[in-house]
């Protein structure tokens, strides 16, 4: 055997090795550390009452966990100035999942079981947010589930009411955000006459339904559909392949990091095509200068705008500003500070902490939120479109994320990308 | 779309010669598998974008930064934890390997496991028959060549290099004529490893800089070995533009997701039918 063969059998014999040994340890080098911190956030009210202890839990060391972690400080705060939830104190308890289902389950079990919180609030990641929501559930505690997106989560309610009743997600799942879109992407082509269109979507579970209604929607004028890996480095072939087809408009769904990549390739090799659907890493407003101001032009889904949806939207925008020295971020922020505010409401409403009246209150009541009116539907997911949540579209615009559409939150119009102006 | 693949084919071609230069080299010198060749290649991106985006240097100067911290890390690692056991191969390969995932994980700890950003040296794009390619990649591809030949220069031409070569031939030998062999195995380390960072730098302005971007090189680097052969700059070459043009090949006429499994079917059938690399007089 050459010593090249020998060498490779000895690499990939280790590389197997520790793969074994990471899936043993419950994945990646996230799992070691099992311990989440406990911080008080009392202010301004009386310390003589034992606190309402809320646990939050994310991915923390991700951006979207970090926003929760950020608009929970944040709401928490402004709970507790305006008086706690029945006169008492509110304490988080924050626990790191690590974006992984068993490390989650610990968090909770520690969170329910050790520091005894009365409600669990949080999770964008879905894998973990069902792996954690039995354990929850079997404890007859609320979850607001604030990030995960898939309809599975809140299936249980419909399904098993007495056991998953105490489930709530205050965000959309993935059915209402495809209809967001499509019915965006929709506009953008009949608007503008488009008549050839794309789909760039990575190669994941969620896409799959969308993909199939764009083409069933778009039928003839779709001229190019893509599915490149979630971890895809490099888009030259699949730009080249985007030009050639001579569409006008495409639609991107991207949930991992490819964005900064794409956009700045998009921008560089000027490839005259209008990009609109979502890209996460385009929802932080640090993305302007990752792309160093190539993201010029493009749309993004994003909730929560610095509109006036609510009479919260704007004071939630400005005071997250004031306490982190920049704008609200991914998605998971805004309904995770929605969900603390609903559920003190609802608590304060049902005056107790017991789970079933909140329960009540949660099912019967109509709230206000940052990102809207929050009414909980049947499934406990919540009504979205005019008169409640709305689906918006912001446009990167000289270095601001300007609301786009629909056009009762629009503050701006859109604009073509500036090399498609020149030509 | 042919000229499409040609270029984009040129272009990687060029950064995975660049990547798997510095490999081949301590391979084939020191005889030293390096699986900490593809950290070297994360950390210099990482660094530039420390010095660019928080101690906000001038991108020439953090690009020089890099490569200089870079070789330090090196230098150390060999004087530290290779050189001890340099002759036992697969304790190397495990030394390497954990001080691959090491740097990986302070990385992760000091930077955090969001995708950072480095700036373009060049921000523009230029059309080449039709095709629009960014400034970047085009710099990318000029300095790897540019590079490339450099170090064929310094092996082929110089004193420097003779002593290299004759190290690599025959150690004991060499040992015997006077050759202090450390310094000349230090010395391809740091040179590989200037290599590697070389290409982090060019290449992380078109990529997502995480921590987890060394490990694919390593498998491109590995590849192009099997098939260019151990410290052969022109099979390096070889290597490096069968590997990029299967990729873009495989990218536009059957699937962007099938790209890696296209080098991993390469480095296999290499692997069976030629083991000695494809240009190789002679298969023990």
């Amino acid at each position: 055997m050459s010593k090249l063969r020998r060498s490779f059998t000895v690499v990939m014999t280790l590389i197997l090795a520790l793969s074994m040994l990471l899936a043993a340890c419950g994945g990646g080098s996230q799992s070691s550390d099992t311990q989440g911190s406990s911080e008080g956030q009392n202010t301004g009210t009386s310390g003589s009452q034992d606190p309402i202890k809320i646990g939050v839990i994310g991915a923390f060391q991700l951006q979207a966990g970090k926003e929760i972690e950020d608009a929970a400080k944040l709401a928490i705060q402004t709970i507790n100035e305006n008086g706690g939830i029945l006169g008492r104190p509110v304490e988080a308890v924050y626990g790191d999942t690590k974006a992984n289902p068993e490390e989650g389950k610990k968090v909770v079990e520690r969170m329910l079981y050790q520091d005894k919180v009365d409600f669990i609030v949080g999770e964008h990641r879905s894998e973990v947010a069902l792996a954690v929501q039995p354990v929850i559930m079997e404890a007859k505690k609320i979850f607001m589930n604030t990030g995960s997106a898939s309809p599975k989560v809140t299936e249980g309610v419909l399904n098993d009411y007495e056991f998953y009743k105490y489930t709530f997600r205050p965000m959309l799942d993935s059915n209402q955000l495809g209809d967001g879109f499509l019915q965006q992407f929709n506009d953008l082509v009949t608007e503008q006459n488009f008549a050839k269109v794309a789909l760039i979507a990575e190669s994941a579970v969620w896409v799959d339904p969308i993909v199939e209604q764009f083409q069933q929607i778009f039928g003839d004028k779709v001229v190019y559909v893509e599915r490149p890996p979630t971890d895809t480095k490099d888009f030259s072939v699949i730009l080249s392949k985007l030009n050639e087809s001579g569409a006008e408009a495409a639609m991107l769904l991207f949930s991992a990091d490819q964005g900064i990549t794409f956009v700045r390739q998009w921008a560089e090799r000027q490839i005259p095509v209008v990009l609109s659907g979502y890209v996460v890493q385009a929802q932080s407003p640090d993305f302007w200068a990752q792309t160093e101001g190539k993201t010029q032009g493009l749309m993004t889904w994003k909730m929560g705008v610095r509109s006036e949806v609510t009479d919260k939207t704007i004071p939630f925008w400005d005071g997250f500003e004031k306490a982190y020295g920049r704008v609200p971020g991914p998605y998971p922020g805004i309904t995770t500070y929605d969900a603390l505010l609903v559920l003190a409401d609802a608590v304060n409403q049902a005056g107790t902490t017991e789970s079933d009246k909140v329960v009540e209150a949660l099912e019967n009541g109509t709230f206000t939120g940052a990102s809207g009116i929050i009414q909980f539907r049947e499934d406990h997911g919540y009504n979205t479109g005019q008169g409640f949540v709305p689906f918006t579209v912001i446009q990167w615009q000289d270095g601001e994320m300007v609301p786009v559409w629909p056009n009762n939150v629009a503050t701006g119009s859109m604009i073509n990308p500036p090399w498609m102006n020149e030509q | 779309m042919i000229i499409d693949i040609v270029i984009f084919g040129l272009i990687w071609t060029a950064i995975y010669a660049l990547i798997g230069l510095g490999f081949s080299l301590i391979f084939g010198v020191a005889n030293i598998m390096n699986l900490a060749h593809g950290a070297f290649f994360m950390i210099a991106s990482y660094i530039v974008f420390m010095l660019t985006a928080q101690a906000h240097l001038g991108l020439l100067w953090a690009a020089l930064g890099a490569i200089i911290f870079t070789i330090i890390i090196a230098v150390l690692i060999y004087w530290a934890f290779i050189r001890p056991m340099r002759n036992a191969m697969t304790q190397v390969l495990i030394i390497t390997l954990a001080l691959a995932m090491l740097l990986e994980q302070i990385v992760l700890l000091v930077f955090g496991p969001e995708p950072r950003y480095v700036p373009s040296i060049l921000t523009g794009g230029v059309n080449i028959l039709g095709v629009r390619v960014t400034e970047q990649q085009l710099l990318t591809f000029f300095i790897a060549i540019i590079l490339i030949a450099v170090v064929w220069m310094l092996l082929s031409k110089t004193n420097i290099g003779r002593i290299v070569r004759a190290v690599s031939q025959d150690a004991e030998m060499a040992s015997m004529l006077g050759v202090d062999t450390e310094r000349v195995y230090m010395f391809v380390m740091a040179l590989s490893a200037a290599l590697a960072a070389t290409a982090g730098i060019l290449v992380a302005p078109f990529l997502t800089v995480t921590p987890t971007m060394g490990w694919s090189p390593i498998l491109v680097a590995f590849t192009i070995v099997v098939l260019g052969g151990l410290g052969n700059i022109w099979g390096t070459l070889a290597g490096a533009m069968i590997v990029a043009f299967a990729e873009m090949i495989t990218s536009y006429a059957i699937h962007p997701q099938l790209k890696d499994a296209v080098t991993f079917t390469i480095l296999i059938l290499a692997l069976i039918f030629k083991p000695n690399g494809l240009f190789s007089r002679e298969v023990k």
